[in-house]
């Protein structure tokens, strides 16, 4: 039987309007209760608990706060919140407002990719049709709060999915993320306090209102409760975004996708882990014995070169890193360098250890999530594949 | 035309574009994206003239601005093609083909990875995920999407911009 859920991607639980009705009508600490018992984790992967992070912005004393939406899905291999936009932008908006009316927030700002720019015309659409239902502009149904949103596009930088450099990039800067703290619930767009979540958490939002937090609990797994999309790709019969509850398997999920003679899938993104057979049957979870939760699932089957996967990764992170620090700027080139020596077969264990060093050296000195990450896919490699980096057969 | 009216006639619609865009998002710091990617659509890249005007108004450096045009791999500092191909270089389209792809495109464009043709109208580049690793290999030119590429395919797509 199918374990596959469809509470986001058919969107027949939503009702246009009905959670910012109730919205409207509750106290801003009335909402994020709700959203805090329902015990939602942020959907973009860092899972941070969305209700606390509300309750933060809530709190802080200075009146002028934002709403944001991460829509800069650029980890490669993602494609969710995209299909999800496609599907349901309302729905997405409307999860805003209801951030905005628990905050009594000044605006919002949906910060989309570049590469996305083709749907804006849709989304004015939306925005202009909730605009006429009083659900975006002044006094949102009787609350006495204005609020509106506007999109703002990216301009092709990965680096701005990090929430930080998302702020400085609509501020008009270089999108170079910020040191943190301070958070950005407390000083985020205009060092003012903003809530910046991902889409597909947005998306939930609405549900949760309307449905109450215990409907949501009935999905997923204990702690970490409701549904998840995944976006699967790579040797697979059937890629695309499936959703599941929360704590599935990556096996559940490769069977469903139709993955045959598997390899490695990469779970997470490219900062993610390269996730070798004997671990397809660990959850998809937070937590000591998980695999990364974000959504991006890339399947290798066994024909692929894991030095040619990685190779690729590391020329990725080198023309994305923003060159701000050190240790991602120059180590993102010397990953790209050695691992081509790796590929020409001319490499020894000595350059495998090197790299081994600086990558241990990376994930504890770069300032932000891409260069502490970009050692990620490296270690997991030479964890299960090792030997392929040692000796290639083109060396025989 | 003289080369010199010609000029100033640029640069006068440049004065003209600029001002509505000052009109429409104001002239604070967090202007100066959406005015830039507008400037780069209307322009095909952002050159030192737009650059100068911008800072003027927003009352930056020139520079400051240069650093933010420059950072963005969208917001171009060079002249570019009216079409830009960029196709999809991350491994589900690796694996679905995409050097198959690029090898159809530059044979049918005449360019190599990275070059704009002679006649300013295709500049081929490789681009980081664009999000349509379902429908892979997948390509955009400009903002639309091509995807589940075949070579057949890419020479019909080539038609409707030649």
């Amino acid at each position: 039987m199918s374990k596959e859920k469809r509470i986001l991607l058919d969107g027949k639980e939503y009702k246009a309007g009905e959670a910012i009705k109730i919205a409207a009508g509750k106290s801003g600490e009335d909402i994020i209760k709700i959203i805090k018992d329902a015990g939602i984790k942020g959907r973009g992967g860092a899972g941070f608990p969305t209700g606390l992070k509300w309750s933060f912005c809530y709190n802080e004393k200075d009146p002028e706060k934002y709403i944001i939406s991460n829509a800069d899905e650029g980890e490669p291999g993602t494609f969710k919140d995209r299909v999800l936009l496609q599907k349901n932008p309302r729905q997405h908006f409307e999860g805003m407002v209801v951030g905005g009316l628990a905050i009594k927030a000044a605006k919002g700002y949906m910060y989309l990719r570049h590469e996305y720019k083709r749907f804006v015309p849709d989304f004015e659409k939306v925005l202009d049709d909730m605009r006429n239902d009083n659900h975006l502009g002044k006094n949102i149904m009787g609350s006495g709060i204005d609020f509106d949103i506007e999109i703002r596009l990216g301009s092709g930088a990965y680096v701005c999915g990090d929430e930080s450099a998302l702020l400085e990039s609509i501020e008009g800067k270089r999108g170079e993320p910020r040191n943190k703290p301070p958070y950005t619930a407390s000083q985020g767009f205009l060092n003012k306090p903003t809530i910046v979540n991902n889409v597909e958490t947005w998306t939930y939002i609405p549900l949760i209102i309307s449905k109450g937090a215990k409907w949501f609990k009935q999905f997923g797994k204990g702690d970490n409760p409701g549904t998840k999309l995944f976006s699967i790709s790579g040797d697979v019969d059937k890629p695309g975004v499936y959703e599941f509850d929360k704590g599935v398997s990556l096996q559940t999920v490769l069977d469903e996708a139709g993955a045959k003679n598997t390899k490695a899938v990469q779970v997470g993104g490219y900062s993610g882990v390269l996730v070798a057979p004997q671990d397809f049957n660990k959850p998809l979870e937070y937590g000591p014995e998980g695999l990364p939760p974000g959504g991006s699932i890339i399947v290798y089957n066994n024909t692929r070169d894991m030095v040619e996967v990685l190779l690729n990764y590391m020329h990725f992170f080198y023309e994305e890193s923003c060159g701000q620090c050190v240790p991602c700027r120059e180590g993102t080139y010397e990953m790209v360098r050695t691992l081509e020596k790796i590929k020409c077969c001319e490499a020894s264990s000595r350059d495998i250890d090197k790299l081994t060093e600086l990558a241990e050296v990376m994930t504890i000195s770069s300032k932000c999530g891409l260069g502490q990450t970009v050692p990620t896919p490296f270690f997991s490699a030479m964890e299960n594949f090792k030997e392929e980096f040692l000796v290639r057969e083109c060396a025989l | 035309m003289s080369v010199l009216s010609a000029k100033s006639s640029l640069t006068e619609r440049i004065d003209n574009d600029l001002n509505k865009l000052f009109e429409k998002y104001g002239t604070t710091r967090a202007a100066l994206m959406p005015i830039l990617q507008e400037m780069n659509e209307n322009y095909n890249y952002i050159g030192e003239y737009i650059i100068m005007k911008v800072a003027e108004i927003l009352d930056m450096s020139a520079t400051e601005v240069y650093g933010v045009a420059s950072f963005y791999h969208f917001l171009r500092t060079e002249p570019i093609g009216d079409f830009v191909i960029s196709v999809s270089d991350c491994t589900p389209c690796v694996m679905a083909g995409n050097e198959k792809i690029i090898k159809v495109l530059e044979n049918e464009l005449g360019i190599k990875l990275g070059e704009t043709s002679s006649d300013g109208k295709f500049t081929l580049e490789k681009a980081s995920c664009i999000g349509l690793c379902d429908q892979a290999p997948a390509m955009l030119i400009n903002n639309d999407a091509y995807t589940d590429l075949t070579p057949e395919k890419v020479v019909e797509i080539l038609k409707n911009y030649r």
